[in-house]
């Protein structure tokens, strides 16, 4: 104790005038306000150009840019497609993660490995993602950089980037890209997805499918109930109604949206966005929108929904999936087309897909988030998009399978078309050290081991998505009013709507919450929007 | 006394204070009073630099505050956050939750484990005594993620209580989601999850109960009601009283969690307390000058409500939280 | 003491037994999840009050790979010392702030009280910590939160309330006044002090925030950080479905063995702390 107590009075001394917590290194290039992150008449950077990696052939190949590949087994033979990036320096990485932590690198096979292959000592600041934001303000307010920082949408976190990141346009822009064949390979969609700040890219994306999510369901359950694949409002209403009965209710959903992105998408209303002749028209205004509500809440008040749906979270949602109290519940496409919902629930009955109950879909974004690099000389940042490029390496490369699944003989052994993890591979993997997640990665494919026919559904389902896909036009843009406005705005609808779904409110309310939106902000953020776009996205 | 080293070692920051005056004979007195000063030191240095050293960050407030920049370089507003503050409907809205479900823990949830105490310290069979303490506490460490699946496991649409009326033929009761029951819910959660816990601070005060007036008024022929009234309550209520100001300091704030994850069930309009307001304006918002703000106001209906709430306790011959 | 009328007792043992009821069912559920088989907990609707079987596959899958197992070392390492250090810094100041015309006392306590009222910020703390050099070490999960203003305010009050004529006495037999705290006020407040210590080593052991705030290296990560990244999925401010990130969601036994390892050294060490809230000592002192 009296040792801590004698370095407190040192460092008292030190930090007696606490009043300035100024950054001075960043007076002179931050001081311009949210006008300086706008793309509205600068020269604007061209996207890198999209150069598909020519590796094992996938069994059923993407058409459209985004979309996933298809394989039936793991490929017998892996290209190669990245050399040694590093320099033998430290790097250091901010990222999230959903797993537990890793063992120390000492003591992790699988981190010495990603390390001797990368050629750096990679050294990581993980933060449990439900703190992610908590975190990256106090690093921000902070003032001391890592290497690399994975970026979630946060207010105003373009303000920073643009202030304190390196400006990787003349490394990635247009044709650049080429010298990172790996990041050539990401699809444009996740490029423009992150969007440009003041013109400059600063950032590597984090690809993700763009078919977003979907609606899971009890495929056992609805097919007694006489559910068609291909389904109309009327049928789906119906079958709700045939499925729920005991225990078990036709729909579930989180307490946030009540599973109004399926309602809307069916309703075809636009997400959240839709381009009208250069403006932009938010869902509130339409039509669409307003069906869309009042057919949720129709479900909703024939009891079709679980209860437990007004304050459920995912965890207690999907709990109740697997245990067939619900019959359908909205989650990420990835999870059908990577096996994880199929290996979960079993025999038990058969998970499966849906599509919208109309013509439409809303896309992801493709996009996770995006990793930005603290500033430095061109060769150190040139060194950590190697490392970004190494680790984007496509399924079918020994790069991705060694930052994915480890080291064959260690993590893995080889089987019948799929990779068979041994014992250690359950604490020393890509969940517990997502490097190859989060500090960059890999487009994703459709692979589910030995389930041939699922991957076939899941390809098929794909397109369908796809081809009735609805974008949000506003992926990527900028609006100094969203940033400080848009937060508020959104919960405020969606507390609107929750009422109205709930039965709390009626319809008539509906128009009272979409004008406070539009006058509390929303037309000024559809102006900025519209300003920005017209810009080029 | 080793553990007492640290205080020790300190002792030059009370010196000025000890040579203060040296007057002859006042000598042992300040000798007294170094040592008290010696006894503060550690305490009072961990709330100049972890509390006073961040207080400053309350001019936030002032501030159109962007964490990069830092105090120096954001942009001062003057008063604009707290005009914005009291002009803003849904502040008000939230102020209304919050104080409505403040009183009603004050009524139920402030007395609750102080009516347990009593009933567990008059439990003489010593066996069962222990064994009602020890299980009491335990809904504690459950978190409110897990209390709130319980309640909905138990109270909601498909849970057991409606699925027992139900069975039976008769009228399903709608709780949780039903904006009506929502702040009696919400307090009966507390007592739930709390009430054993808060127990052992009372606990701990009756065992300061002199046991011979106890012993005397048995004496006197006193039943259990007015021992408790003449013996009991009287020695402890000065804990009392300060529990109960220093829960009043904190009375625009409910608890964050339990409220939040329920929130969506209910809508805001019965729902949005401060603390959640503040929550989506900061964290997830951005806002840190607005959120700021609302902290800041907080602190100050706080620290007005303390000190009436001491003055009326002084006036009732109590010592309050400080005199 | 007279002993009390029947319908008196029989009213007691009513309430007791609701009171132990309302308790111990959901805690006995909870338990009984974590020890049931994942088909079982499903084909019962995600919770189960009596298992068919038992395993311990929850526990199992958390605690292998021996990540959980350094984590507890850490927190009970934090809790031993922190605890040690608050209560000492606490019961000196509570002590001395307690004892009447201590030259400076009113305002410092004010000032206390002011802290309790006035919490600082997120990042004000945090630019504390760094600017302190804490960042990183496990004296930042201790030193942000060495002194409690309620437990001290509250400890206080329980010095106050022992009567003058003890300190008198022992002033009068030539004590100093770290004498009479250690020889008279401590062993007279065990009580006191064993609640406020308990409540800052619940503290200690159940914190997460500071540490996902001041550690940067998850290597040093206290268990609550640790267990809560088992049970992610369920965390309420994890935000929407998007972050469903392909992450299989936490199954029912292994969000309820999570909560069970949380809670078993408190429920281990309470019946140790509880044996001094028993009634009497202080009579026994004032005679001696």
């Amino acid at each position: 104790m009296s040792a801590i107590d004698r370095r407190t009075l040192l460092r008292f001394a030190g930090i007696a005038s606490l009043a300035a917590w100024g950054v001075p290194s960043l007076t002179g290039c931050a001081s311009g306000g949210t006008g300086s992150v706008s793309n509205t008449g600068r020269d604007r950077t061209p996207w890198p150009v999209h150069r598909r990696l020519e590796g094992p052939a996938p069994d059923l190949k993407a058409g459209v840019d985004g979309a996933l590949d298809a394989f039936f087994r793991y490929p017998a033979t892996l290209s190669r497609s990245a050399d040694q990036p590093g320099d033998g320096s430290d790097v250091t990485a901010f990222i999230p993660t959903y797993g537990p932590p890793p063992a120390p690198v000492e003591s992790n096979r699988l981190w010495q490995a990603i390390n001797q292959a990368l050629g750096v000592n990679i050294k990581l600041n993980l933060v449990p993602i439900s703190e992610y934001k908590s975190k990256l303000t106090t690093l921000m307010a902070s003032n001391d950089l890592p290497d690399i920082i994975m970026i979630m949408p946060v207010p105003r976190v373009r303000e920073f980037i643009a202030a304190s990141c390196a400006d990787i346009s003349d490394y990635v822009g247009g044709n650049r890209v080429a010298d990172y064949p790996n990041l050539a390979n990401l699809p444009t969609v996740s490029w423009q997805s992150m969007g440009r700040i003041g013109g400059k890219i600063y950032g590597v994306p984090l690809s993700r499918a763009r078919a977003g999510n979907a609606l899971h369901i009890n495929r056992t359950a609805y097919d007694a109930a006489g559910a068609p694949l291909q389904w109309t409002a009327e049928q789906f209403f119906e079958s709700l109604k045939a499925v729920t009965g005991g225990r078990m209710y036709g729909f579930g959903a989180v307490s946030e949206d009540l599973g109004m992105p399926y309602h809307a998408a069916s309703h075809k209303a636009p997400q959240q966005w839709r381009l009208e002749g250069g403006a932009f028209v938010h869902m509130s205004a339409t039509e669409e929108y307003r069906a869309a509500i009042e057919f949720a809440a129709k479900c909703f008040q024939a009891g079709y929904y679980h209860p437990s749906s007004k304050t459920g979270t995912l965890a207690d949602i999907m709990n109740l999936y697997y245990s067939q109290n619900v019959g359908a519940v909205m989650g990420n496409f990835m999870n059908y087309a990577n096996g994880i919902y199929i290996d979960r629930v079993g025999d038990r009955f058969t998970t499966d897909l849906a599509l919208s109950y109309g013509d439409g879909h809303w896309l992801g974004t493709g996009l996770f988030g995006y990793t930005v690099f603290k500033k430095a000389s061109p060769e150190r940042v040139k060194m950590l998009l190697r490392i970004c490029d190494f680790l984007a390496a496509p399924f079918g490369t020994k790069e991705h399978e060694l930052v994915n699944h480890g080291v064959e003989g260690v993590h893995f052994t080889r089987g019948d078309g799929l990779l068979q993890p041994t014992e250690p591979a359950a604490a020393e993997n890509r969940n517990s050290l997502p490097i190859g997640r989060y500090i960059c990665c890999a487009p994703e494919y459709i692979f589910i081991p030995g389930k041939e026919q699922q991957v076939r559904h899941a390809f098929d389902i794909q397109n369908t998505l796809l081809s009735k896909g609805i974008a949000n036009p506003a992926d990527g843009l900028a609006s100094p009013t969203m940033d400080a406005d848009g937060e508020r705005l959104t919960r405020e609808l969606a507390d609107a709507v929750n009422a109205i779904i709930t039965g709390r409110a009626g319809m008539s309310t509906w128009d009272a919450a979409a004008r406070r939106w539009r006058d509390g902000g929303g037309a000024k953020i559809a102006d900025e929007l519209a300003a920005e776009h017209a810009a080029g996205r | 006394m080793t553990t007492l080293r640290g205080p020790r070692e300190t002792m030059p920051a009370a010196g000025p204070a000890a040579g203060r005056r040296r007057e002859p004979g006042t000598r042992r007195r300040l000798r007294r009073d170094a040592m008290s000063l010696v006894l503060v030191a550690p305490g009072l240095l961990y709330f100049l630099i972890f509390h006073y050293g961040a207080l400053t960050g309350y001019a936030i407030a002032f501030q159109d505050y962007v964490p990069f920049l830092g105090l120096t370089e954001s942009k001062w507003t003057g008063l604009s956050h707290f005009i914005r503050l009291l002009a803003d409907p849904a502040v008000w809205s939230a102020v209304g939750n919050t104080l409505a479900i403040s009183a009603l823990q004050l009524v139920f949830y402030f007395p609750a484990p102080l009516a347990l105490a009593l009933l567990l310290h008059s439990v003489t069979h010593d066996v069962l005594r222990r064994f009602v303490q020890s299980v009491v506490y335990l809904p504690h460490f459950i978190s409110w993620v897990i209390v709130v699946a319980l309640f909905q496991e138990i109270l909601g649409g498909a849970g057991l209580l409606n699925t027992w009326l139900a069975d039976n033929g008769l009228r399903t009761v709608d709780i949780i989601g039903n904006p009506d029951a929502f702040k009696p819910l919400v307090v009966a959660q507390i007592i739930w999850k709390d009430c054993g816990w808060g127990t052992i601070i009372f606990l701990a005060a009756l065992h300061t109960v002199d046991e011979h007036l106890y012993e005397a008024s048995a004496i006197d022929g006193a039943g259990w009601w007015r021992r408790l009234w003449h013996v009991t309550l009287p020695a402890i209520r000065p804990i009392i009283v300060l529990l109960f100001i220093l829960k009043l300091g904190d009375i625009l704030s409910v608890g964050f969690e339990q409220i939040f994850l329920q929130r969506n069930a209910v809508g805001p309009e019965a729902a949005e307390v401060l603390d959640t307001f503040v929550y989506y304006a900061g964290v997830l918002g951005g806002d840190w000058g607005y959120a700021t703000a609302v902290g800041l106001l907080k602190g100050i209906v706080g620290a007005v409500l303390v000190y009436a709430a001491n003055r009326v306790a002084h006036r009732m011959g109590e010592q309050g939280v400080y005199r | 003491m007279p002993a009390p009328g029947p319908l008196v007792v029989a009213a007691k043992a009513v309430a007791l037994t609701v009171i132990t009821a309302l308790v111990l069912f959901p805690c006995l559920v909870v338990v009984s999840t974590s020890l049931a088989p994942q088909e079982e907990v499903l084909d019962k609707g995600g919770w189960v009050v009596w298992p068919d079987s038992i395993t311990f596959q929850a526990y199992q899958d958390i605690l292998s790979g021996g990540v959980v197992t350094r984590a507890t070392l850490v927190s009970a390492g934090v809790t031993l010392i922190g605890t040690a250090l608050s209560l000492t810094c606490t019961i000196a100041m509570a002590y001395a702030l307690a004892r009447p015309r201590l030259p400076g006392g009113r305002p410092i306590l004010l000032m206390v009280l002011l802290t309790f009222l006035f919490t600082p910020g997120m990042i004000p703390s945090y630019l504390v910590v760094q600017s302190l050099g804490l960042l990183d070490t496990y004296a930042a999960l201790v030193l942000p939160v060495l002194v409690n203003a309620f437990n001290l305010i509250v400890l206080r009050g329980f010095f106050q309330n022992i009567p003058e004529d003890l300190y008198e006495a022992a002033r009068i037999d030539g004590a100093g006044e770290l004498r009479i705290l250690v020889r008279v006020i401590a062993p007279l407040s065990k009580a006191a002090i064993a609640v406020v210590g308990l409540f800052y080593a619940v503290a200690y052991w159940n914190s997460f925030f500071h540490a996902i705030l001041y550690l940067n290296d998850s290597t040093m990560w206290p268990i609550q950080v640790v267990l809560r990244q088992y049970v992610l999925d369920g965390a309420p401010l994890a935000g929407s479905i998007a972050s469903a990130e392909t992450r299989v969601n936490a199954e029912n036994s292994i969000q309820m063995a999570v909560l069970v390892l949380a809670m078993l050294p408190i429920v281990i060490v309470y019946p140790f702390i509880q044996r001094h809230f028993v009634k009497g000592v202080l009579t026994g002192a004032i005679k001696s």
